[in-house]
């Protein structure tokens, strides 16, 4: 039976985190009870986060979890 | 910066990896007594000090739990395959030269997976951080 390919959990949570002035990394980490380390997997798409933390940071930019989050099919 | 799972991660690799070439370091001299350098695993509690609370920062979060589960998977799949093949290896031994097997073959045996199940979870722990941590921090 053929196997689709996972789609890729893409985000923009550098982009938005960089429209908001002073927000640093360690910020937007301590607001959303986070580490630093894990702002930084997030934002370079190695990690993706789980339901509560998309809500946090949906709630942070004031912003729909879809507009931050969203599914990439695989090209390959 | 490390991360406090870092840095217990790290004390895990040295605490094995320093026990282990203890033991085969002492071998030479003591044989099979050698293996009580593997004692020195008993320090591996010591690597939930860095894991302390301090005010209100954010010391561990749920991707170090991910990652975390991810590495203790990876050591125990280790540890059981080695002992599995090495029981195997060792009946087979027995069966060949009709033999029993030695008691100091199973005591070292038990000690070095341990070891070895530690190592690697420290290990993959490490090197899974590591390949999350590849952008740029700003």
């Amino acid at each position: 039976m053929p196997r689709h390919a996972e789609p890729t959990l893409m985000n923009r949570v550098r982009e938005l985190r960089q429209a908001v002035p002073g927000l640093t990394q360690q910020a937007l980490a301590e607001q959303v009870s986070v580490t630093r380390q894990t702002i930084i997997a997030l934002e370079s798409g190695s990690y993706a986060p789980s339901l509560a933390l998309a809500l946090r940071l949906s709630q942070v930019f004031a912003c729909p979890v879809e507009k931050i989050f969203w599914l990439e099919e695989s090209t390959s | 910066m490390m991360s406090a799972m870092e840095k217990m991660a790290w004390s895990e690799v040295v605490i094995s990896g320093t026990a282990t070439l203890c033991a085969l370091a002492l071998l030479p001299w003591l044989g099979p007594g050698a293996a009580g350098a593997f004692g020195l695993l008993g320090l591996l509690p010591c690597g939930s000090w860095f894991l302390r609370r301090r005010g209100t920062a954010v010391i561990t979060d749920e991707r170090d739990h991910d990652n975390e589960k991810r590495a203790t998977f990876l050591g125990i799949l280790t540890a059981w395959q080695v002992t599995f093949m090495s029981l195997i290896a060792m009946v087979l031994w027995t069966v060949s030269q009709n033999r029993d097997i030695p008691a100091a073959w199973l005591n070292w045996l038990i000690w070095v997976q341990f070891a070895l199940c530690y190592l690697v979870k420290g290990c993959a722990f490490l090197l899974i951080n590591r390949r999350q941590h590849r952008a740029t921090a700003c």
